[in-house]
């Protein structure tokens, strides 16, 4: 075989590894440089935090950057939300449709448990169980928007009041119903009780 | 289950919150659950009001694209109020749409935006129930009968409630 062939098909090889090697670690190593540019673009206050949230992006893969412009396309929509809290729910998304739509359902997002601290001393270990409370007051919220609450829950929040929220449909029209009923009747007792007063009154 | 759409999934949220724990005087729900976009209300008269002892009943219709755009409240039948339409319809900021008020009367964060919601939009109308707003009325008669006679408005309203009890 002619050296040169040889030479040929190494090098392809050679080309192929070196561009296989090139390709793979591109889009994590990009993502922490943009979540690192976000904080640093960012000023003040918010600079800790979203240093705050990089770090976290390295300790915990869920975490997704939030560039500037993602948060200003949800302040608009959302003026009454602080900065915070929109970065915040942000990195959990890593979507601005995402945190659109959970804005809209819940009428509010949460504030991020670190803000109140504000430093970026925070050990990993705190890291990591802050990120096990957010996510288990994600769930918890996800758990309530289910239509469908288990009968154990309801136990747990309504039973002491004649209001609560039944797994069955018919059940809780029937029950709006009924409210309305004793609302209406208790209101007429009350008129009644005070015409009788008046009528006392002028005699 | 049909898949819901955002605004169906905001209503039968409020109406779980307001199921649950209802803050006094409001009974509010979907009149059926098939179109949560349709609600009705019973509001109380706040005491020591001439609306006292009163059940006002009041429909409140949302738009698809609710909490992006905010529901219209309507008293049915009519009730007497400077704030209130003669047709019923409840003229109160908290249901203008978001952003800034063309006449400058209102402020932006008085107004609707998503983070507000239906119990809010109720105990709002209880306190303008309690107290009138004649600057933006909407019902230049009842401003008038409210500002000029008194007596004669309250008078009014309380044969109103007692009518409508069926006293």
């Amino acid at each position: 075989m002619d050296s040169s062939t040889v030479i040929f098909v190494a090098t392809l090889a050679i080309a192929f590894i070196f561009l296989r090697w090139l390709i793979a670690p591109i889009p994590q190593s990009n993502e922490f440089n943009i979540a690192e540019a976000a904080g640093n673009t960012s000023t003040g206050q918010e600079s800790n935090n979203s240093s705050n949230a990089s770090n976290t992006g390295n300790a915990r893969s869920r975490r997704r950057p939030v560039t500037d412009s993602m948060v200003e396309v949800v302040q608009t929509i959302a003026p009454g939300l602080t900065r915070d809290q929109i970065v915040f729910d942000l990195s959990n998304t890593g979507s601005v449709e995402l945190t659109i739509n959970r804005y809209m359902e819940l009428g509010n997002l949460p504030y991020p448990p670190n803000s109140a601290r504000g430093t970026n001393s925070a050990s990993s270990n705190e890291i990591h169980s802050q990120s096990q409370s957010q996510a288990s007051s994600r769930s918890a919220t996800e758990a309530t928007m289910e239509s469908n609450s288990s009968p154990k829950e309801d136990l747990a929040v309504g039973d002491s009041t004649s209001s609560s929220w039944e797994a069955d449909k018919s059940e809780r029209s029937v029950s709006l119903h009924r409210r309305k009923q004793e609302m209406i009747v208790a209101a007429r007792r009350r008129l009644e009780a005070s015409l009788k007063n008046e009528l006392d009154l002028s005699q | 289950m049909a898949p819901r759409s955002t605004a169906q999934k905001r209503l039968l949220k409020e109406y779980q919150q307001l199921a649950r724990d209802a803050p006094p005087g409001i009974v509010a729900g979907p009149v059926s659950e098939d179109d949560l976009f349709k609600w009705e209300c019973l509001l109380e008269g706040p005491p020591d009001t001439p609306y006292e002892n009163g059940v006002f009943p009041a429909t409140l219709s949302f738009p698809k694209d609710y909490p992006l755009s905010p529901p219209s409240l309507k008293f049915d039948p009519p009730l007497l109020h400077p704030n209130i339409y003669a047709d019923g319809t409840v003229c109160i900021s908290i249901l203008h749409p978001s952003g800034e008020d063309p006449n400058q009367y209102e402020r932006p964060e008085e107004r609707w935006s998503p983070v507000q919601s239906i119990e809010k939009i109720l105990l709002s109308v209880m306190s303008m129930l309690a107290e009138p707003n004649p600057e933006s009325g909407a019902n230049i008669d009842a401003c008038k009968l409210w500002r000029d006679n008194r007596a004669e408005y309250n008078s009014q309203i309380k044969k109103h409630v007692r009518e409508s009890l069926g006293l």
